[in-house]
């Protein structure tokens, strides 16, 4: 696995819990500087305790829900302040099961806020050549198998990860030319705090062969596709499912 | 053959031009009555006069992208005015091709609430059973080649499609067991005034082995996937695109 230095630095979304607190500890102990994104200090904190260089880590609060018209500019002041980056991971996202008789265009329009307009709009905030390393520079986002697979009563949640993959693969041609690389993951259910949910882990186990799916084994692949070694790969979403669907 | 009946009705919305209007009038020539809506009176009536049978056409005005909460209610205030719907053929949508430069966070909510919030909330409408006709009943929404091959510029436009062929799967799977049947069409370039300013410019001619589709290519199948010869078909999402990808 390609190695980082501390000048490459990378922009970590949703990095206080589950994939993205592991892609910011990898990351980092592979050698990276990375500016962690999440709203919560405390977690942010109990992360950055569990790196291996954590003077190269740093913290910003940011509720990317809340200001994803803004998502540009915003990395423009990280830019700023911290340098340019070699590339991102956006792993904020929030899950919503609701049947169809309980879905509402509010609620519908604020869960497309993080998983689909804040993502998009950080892409387009790196995809400028005054934030980003060029060639060689790349973004990871996290999706979702429910990019592929429409359960029931995931209407709004499918729908915001397949309208982020064809909206990053579109972005990704058009990044293509300056070098830019821009790859979606689509992982199962992966034991996070946000998959916490009925039914309990010891039964969703059994639909996995090798187990269910951890942090880590998303973010070994985000790490990858960030590193020199995927530098043919891009516009391409991933499933990582361990053979489930 | 297929055939409707006049009591048996459709909710046709963007039926004021295009691929809607195609729609509207088959439906109407195949004995159906049909409730058109789109935002342009004088438009509805040009469609209307084409129609075989304009004494059963009736007209609404109405901007599906205004109030999109309230949607579900709008289609119950139809059934009062007109009875229960057989069917809902969702044919408003907007193109755009925009780099993703240029692109902001309200411009793409534009696109996204034409394109998918507001079918989805149709979908939800047409799903109470006080205002369908029960097994039988079926909806057929467009979506576009885009949700499946993403072009460059296409960063909004192809998300919005996306999310709703993600999301129709997902309502589909949930209003199965009372016997409605939900499909998405997903064609490519279409002789439309929405599509015109593409096909003008004469790149894309050479894609087709049989020209560029017409509205009634379109409407054909939509006819078909709302008749009762489709009634083992459901949660589908069909590509139509004379073989160009």
């Amino acid at each position: 696995m390609s190695k980082f230095n501390p000048e490459q630095r990378f922009i970590v979304t949703g990095a206080s819990s589950g994939i993205g607190e592991s892609v910011a500890i990898l990351l980092n102990g592979l050698g990276a500087s990375v500016v962690a994104v999440a709203r919560n200090a405390e977690r942010l904190e109990a992360m950055r305790a569990k790196c291996a260089h954590p003077e190269n880590v740093f913290i910003e609060l940011k509720d990317l829900a809340e200001d994803a018209g803004g998502l540009p500019a915003y990395l423009k002041s990280l830019k700023d302040k911290y340098g340019k980056f070699q590339g991102f991971a956006y792993c904020a996202g929030a899950l919503e099961v609701k049947p169809l008789q309980l879905l509402a265009y509010s609620e519908m329009s604020k869960l497309f806020d993080v998983n689909y307009f804040a993502p998009v709009m950080m892409a387009k905030g790196f995809a400028d050549r005054r934030i980003n390393n060029g060639a060689g520079s790349a973004g990871v986002v996290i999706s979702s198998i429910a990019s592929f697979v429409s359960a029931r009563a995931m209407a709004t949640y499918s729908g915001s990860k397949a309208a982020l993959a064809a909206s990053i693969k579109s972005a990704a041609r058009e990044m293509a030319g300056a070098g830019v690389r821009l790859n979606l993951l689509s992982p199962t259910d992966i034991d996070t705090p946000m998959a916490k949910m009925d039914p309990p882990a010891a039964l969703r186990e059994a639909n996995y062969p090798f187990g269910l799916g951890k942090p880590e084994d998303v973010a070994n692949f985000v790490a990858f596709l960030l590193s020199a070694d995927a530098r043919w790969i891009t516009a391409q979403n991933y499933i990582i499912d361990c053979a489930s669907f | 053959m297929i055939s409707f009946t006049s009591e048996q009705r459709f909710i046709v919305t963007g039926a004021s031009s295009g691929i809607g209007e195609g729609v509207a009038t088959l439906l109407n020539e195949l004995g159906a009555t049909v409730v058109a809506v789109a935002r342009n009176m004088e438009r509805l009536e040009a469609m209307k006069a084409k129609c075989a049978h304009p004494d059963k056409v009736f007209l609404e005005i109405k901007d599906l992208s205004e109030d999109i909460e309230n949607l579900p209610a709008y289609v119950k205030l139809l059934k009062d005015k007109y009875g229960k719907f057989q069917g809902l053929a969702y044919c408003a949508g907007l193109g755009e091709v925009k780099p993703l430069q240029i692109i902001d966070y309200a411009g793409m909510k534009t696109i996204f609430d034409v394109n998918y919030f507001a079918p989805v909330m149709m979908a939800k409408g047409f799903a109470d059973r006080r205002v369908n006709n029960g097994k039988g009943s079926s909806a057929v929404f467009l979506s576009s080649i885009a949700a499946v091959c993403s072009d460059r510029g296409h960063t909004s436009y192809a998300g919005s499609k996306a999310a709703l062929s993600a999301s129709i799967k997902s309502i589909a799977r949930e209003v199965a067991p009372a016997g409605l049947r939900m499909n998405c069409l997903q064609p490519s370039l279409i002789s439309t005034p929405m599509g015109l300013p593409s096909w003008e410019t004469g790149e894309f001619k050479d894609k087709y082995p049989f020209g560029i589709g017409e509205p009634a290519d379109i409407a054909n199948f939509t006819a078909f996937l709302l008749s009762d010869k489709a009634k083992w078909i459901t949660a589908q999402n069909y590509i139509v695109d004379c073989g160009s990808i």
